[in-house]
């Protein structure tokens, strides 16, 4: 490894932790003021012009509250928590392609930090793994809200897994690849997934809700039932690093599905570049749409979709998919 | 294993595990108090009853986190399959579907024995 090698990783990781980091406080702005204009209120409008600053002012509200370490949790577990959250999210971006590769001043710029061939399941291992800070957080805080909540995340994530593993394979069968990249030249070449694989798209796409924790599937900090969940004892930055990495995660998931079913970035022109930052947008609006517009189901309804549901679903579209390609 | 990933994973490592430093300054931010009730878990405003980290749950939980080992598994059985179909022709096919087969047997075994019903 020589060192400009060294220095541009560096340089790349850092980067897209900055911009994701800085994504996840405007992506909360943009969750509240939708919303709230969909529940006809407001929002945020005081701090600063048409309340931007509202999300500086979070900031600064985080890292100035006092660290509370309550009485008996585990306080190792408890502090390391968050950080495995947070920690894992960011890793699973080093494997996915933000943007086509392009050229400034000369000197071409991959906008992926590794492309290996083994994209897919590198992002949704790293991804997978970030289950251990809400179970380790919730089990080592001496709260009954955090460990009912837990239990629920435990369950919610690793039912979900199996769909996301399951609807994924019908397009690797398709593809033949695991690289992000691959399937992006795919979709150039064939149109895309979406179309050639209708079920496989909503069954990834109800499993990343489920994945990221978000609305239909948010019992695992289901406000009115159990306070936030495994991050009730957490305060300050702590919780704002669960926070980070939840918001992250939405992020970096709908990055996922735009490549892998969308289209991607297309042949990598500018055009495509804006389209797939377009899509990403508009997977992120409709994770907070849904917020909106659906009730939170009960953990019971969540376990029946799952197993009794989606994946005799997700095999069908196996065994379907695999004839057509045969015959 | 490819370098660049090893050392972005590790960059990322590095600096989130750094941040507890940053914690530790904001101990010299902000305002502070301390009183034996304000450090207790949360409890809606009583004392509270819970006094350890650890406790008994339903058990449910732990038979889904059994069933999803054994799905789980399987499912990575199929992923170096599924992108090497083409070569593996008609007959690659047809026995992973046999396996597949095997995988609703005990889907089926999972409805039947009731582990999901939650009543």
């Amino acid at each position: 490894m020589d060192t400009a090698f060294i220095i541009e990783t560096i340089v790349k990781i850092v980067v897209i932790l900055l911009i994701f980091s800085a994504l996840a406080g405007i992506g909360t702005y943009f969750e509240r003021k939708i919303l709230a204009f969909m529940q006809r209120r407001l929002g945020p409008m005081y701090v600063g012009p048409f309340g931007l600053l509202q999300v500086a002012a979070d900031g600064v509200k985080l890292f100035t509250k006092e660290d509370i370490i309550p009485t008996g949790v585990v306080a190792k577990i408890f502090k390391i928590a968050p950080v495995i959250t947070a920690a894992t999210a960011f890793m699973a971006a080093a494997a996915i392609p933000f943007l086509p590769t392009f050229t400034v001043f000369g000197y071409t710029v991959h906008p992926i930090v590794a492309d290996i061939n083994v994209g897919v399941l590198y992002v949704l291992g790293v991804m997978a793994i970030g289950l251990y800070g809400p179970l380790l957080g919730g089990l080592a805080s001496a709260n009954k809200f955090a460990l009912i909540s837990t239990a629920r995340a435990a369950s919610v994530f690793i039912s979900y897994e199996v769909i996301t593993g399951l609807s994924l394979l019908a397009p690797l069968m398709m593809v033949g690849s695991f690289s992000l990249i691959d399937f992006n030249n795919y979709q150039v070449d064939n149109g895309w997934l979406l179309f050639s694989q209708p079920l496989a798209f909503i069954l990834f796409w109800i499993a990343a809700f489920a994945e990221t924790g978000r609305t239909p599937f948010h019992l695992v900090a289901n406000d009115h039932e159990l306070i936030d969940g495994f991050g009730t004892e957490y305060s300050g930055m702590r919780w704002g690093l669960f926070f980070i990495g939840e918001y992250a995660n939405m992020f970096f998931i709908s990055f996922v599905m735009a490549l892998l079913f969308c289209g991607g970035f297309g042949d990598g022109s500018v055009a495509g570049a804006l389209a797939l930052l377009g899509k990403v947008a508009f997977f992120f609006f409709v994770f907070l749409w849904v917020r909106a517009a659906w009730p939170d189901i009960r953990p019971d309804q969540l376990m029946w979709l799952c197993w009794k549901v989606l994946m005799p679903l997700a095999v069908i579209n196996i065994v379907i998919t695999g004839f057509v390609m045969m015959f | 294993m490819a370098p660049n990933l090893v050392l972005a994973s590790g960059v990322i490592l590095a600096l989130v595990v750094a941040l507890p430093v940053v914690f530790h300054l904001t101990k010299y931010l902000g305002a502070k108090s301390d009183s034996i009730r304000k450090n207790e878990p949360y409890e809606s405003g009583i004392r509270s009853t819970h006094k350890d980290a650890s406790d008994t749950f339903n058990v449910k939980f732990y038979i889904i986190g059994i069933i999803f080992l054994l799905f789980d598994v399987e499912i990575l059985f199929m992923f170096p399959w599924a992108i090497n179909l083409r070569e593996l022709g008609f007959f690659g096919m047809m026995e992973m579907f046999v396996f597949m087969g095997l995988l609703i047997a005990g889907l089926v075994y999972v409805y039947k024995s009731k582990v999901l019903k939650w009543t």
